[in-house]
């Protein structure tokens, strides 16, 4: 073994064939793409059954609510059949992916068994009918464990297969699209860019310029400022990427944006409650200043939780926080990261000083936009147009006694599991101690970003958009 | 796992001229590929993120400078992948 590869894990060489290395790609390459593929066989198996009378509802099965654990038992025994049955057709899916990516099968299947007796423990201690006094909401519950096991018990390696955070919520976001009207994405999608735009732009020249006030790196500043203006870790390793930053600034800035996120998860349901914020302005809200799609999902549905066992005193439809979190985020924010990408690495190579350790930059490549793009957007639009297609030949009383029921509440239900299997994994993947010590300067221009993105979002969502978003809500 | 004191000694100044494609960061030994190996490399990447998505695009980890590199990039200690 070398001087260059002596530091990396065994059996690990940064020698694959120039071929290999350059020229993959394609539609089956990657977990966003995988979870198009995943989403959309969902939807469109769930749409033909329904189409020929049937519905995949049986399969789709969660926790009934309960007041004892006689009750719960009886409930979860009577289903078992259905729990094994989602169980296979889970590992089937997400197996079928990672083993395409190439992922260890024989580490995923027993580790995803594990993830889905867990999830399925969590759900039936959220179904508990005073789960909500205790605030035993689902997400906070799969975080909250997931932490506590993380941080106390050392976790096998093999276990880590089974925990793709980014690749359960990016199906769970595609399933989403199938449950929201197409046409109040084109409706809403004007606003949630223009706000997403302003709060983006203020968020990243905040971080960048204290970040470059306190003496930190052009290129690590923009990672900074990246990460935490527009898509949390994504954004901090598509723009690292970019400019070329060096590992320890990705790191360091990934350190951030985790901390940062676990924090908001809890801060901002209750903030939000605090403030009296109606469900589709604390979506919004939530979408602006969150620094994750995983956090963000996990804030919103946990405020459209608290919503729905609040008997009325929280505004608006507990699904429109998740609801608005994602049109705010996703269509707002996250789809720009291509964008952000190409004009740094522009600007870096144009106007910044060369890399002080010889690295050479050929060229700007357009073809960054799209090859950095997340797909998943992609699927999450034609869900939706699919179902609001399939809707269109119903009056809205037939939607509503008809579609729903055999249809659209069952695809919610599976999206539900996979957000829950994400919320347990963020717990189990965030190891406090192997974090990078970040150091004050980045610390504080992060936050900086932190305090103004907070403030500026709040202002849009709840005054400036509040209207707006409050009659999403109630859509 | 330090990656960073790899990229010490590192000649400064890199040849003006552009190097055959072979000789690019694609076809170097010291640019890692394995993106489960990224994961493991970068702290926290794997609890909001992940190396199997889109946005990392072709971007991977150079050993050598511990620096993220594009498949085009080059300099001089270029290495043939073995």
């Amino acid at each position: 073994m070398n001087d260059i590869t002596r530091d990396l894990p065994q059996n690990v060489r940064p020698s694959i064939t120039a071929a290999q290395s350059t020229t993959r790609g394609g539609l089956f390459h990657n977990e966003d793409w995988w979870s198009v593929w995943v989403g959309l066989l969902v939807v469109v198996v769930a749409w033909s059954l329904f189409a020929s009378g049937g519905s995949i509802k049986w399969l789709a099965t969660a926790p009934a609510k309960w007041t004892d654990v006689a009750q719960a038992g009886q409930d979860l025994l009577a289903h078992l059949p259905n729990y094994a049955a989602l169980f296979v057709v889970f590992a089937l899916l997400f197996g079928t992916a990672l083993f395409v990516l190439k992922q260890r099968l024989v580490h995923f299947l027993p580790a995803f068994l594990i993830l889905f007796a867990v999830s399925l423990l969590i759900f039936e201690t959220a179904a508990w009918s005073q789960a909500s006094r205790y605030n035993l909401e689902a997400p906070l519950l799969a975080l909250l464990l997931g932490l506590l096991v993380s941080n106390l018990v050392a976790l096998p390696e093999w276990f880590q297969v089974g925990l793709r955070v980014e690749f359960y919520i990016k199906v769970g976001i595609v399933l989403l699209g199938a449950t929201l009207p197409f046409t109040l994405l084109v409706w809403a999608g004007p606003v949630a860019v223009g706000q997403a735009t302003v709060v983006s732009l203020l968020t990243f020249f905040v971080i960048f310029f204290t970040g470059r006030a306190l003496g930190l790196d052009r290129r690590f500043a923009a990672v900074l400022g990246v990460g935490g203006a527009v898509c949390g870790v994504s954004a901090a390793i598509a723009i690292a990427g970019a400019v070329r930053a060096r590992r320890e600034q990705a790191s360091v800035a990934i350190t951030l944006v985790v901390l940062w996120a676990i924090v908001m998860i809890f801060v901002l349901p209750f903030a939000s409650h605090a403030l009296g914020l109606s469900t589709g302005v604390a979506g919004a809200w939530i979408g602006t200043s969150e620094f994750a799609d995983a956090a963000g999902i996990a804030a919103a549905q946990t405020y459209g939780d608290i919503a729905r066992h609040a008997g009325g005193a929280i505004a608006g439809a507990p699904d429109a926080a998740v609801q608005n979190f994602t049109l705010m985020k996703v269509v707002g924010r996250d789809i720009w990261i291509g964008i952000w990408a190409f004009v740094l690495a522009w600007v870096a190579t144009t106007r910044w000083d060369a890399l002080e350790d010889g690295v050479q930059v050929k060229k700007v490549d357009a073809g960054e936009i799209w090859a950095r793009f997340p797909k998943f957007v992609i699927g999450f639009l034609l869900a939706s147009a699919l179902i609001t297609w399939l809707a269109s030949a119903y009056s809205l009383a037939d939607y509503r006694k008809v579609v729903t029921p055999a249809l659209v509440a069952p695809i919610s239900t599976l999206r539900t599991w996979v957000f829950t299997f994400c919320f347990l994994s963020i717990g189990l993947t965030t190891r406090l101690r192997s974090l990078s010590a970040t150091g004050w300067k980045p610390f504080l221009a992060f936050t900086a970003g932190v305090v103004v993105n907070i403030i500026i979002g709040y202002a849009m969502s709840a005054h400036v958009f509040a209207t707006y978003w409050d009659s999403l809500g109630h859509g | 796992m330090s990656l960073a004191g790899k990229a010490s000694g590192v000649e400064s100044a890199a040849s003006c001229h552009e190097p055959a494609t072979e000789q690019r960061c694609a076809g170097c030994r010291h640019r890692l590929d394995d993106r489960r190996v990224i994961e493991q490399s970068v702290a926290g990447l794997a609890v909001f993120g992940s190396a199997f998505g889109a946005s990392i695009g072709a971007s991977r980890l150079c050993v050598l400078h511990d620096r993220w590199v594009s498949p085009d990039d080059f300099c001089v200690r270029f290495s043939p992948l073995g």
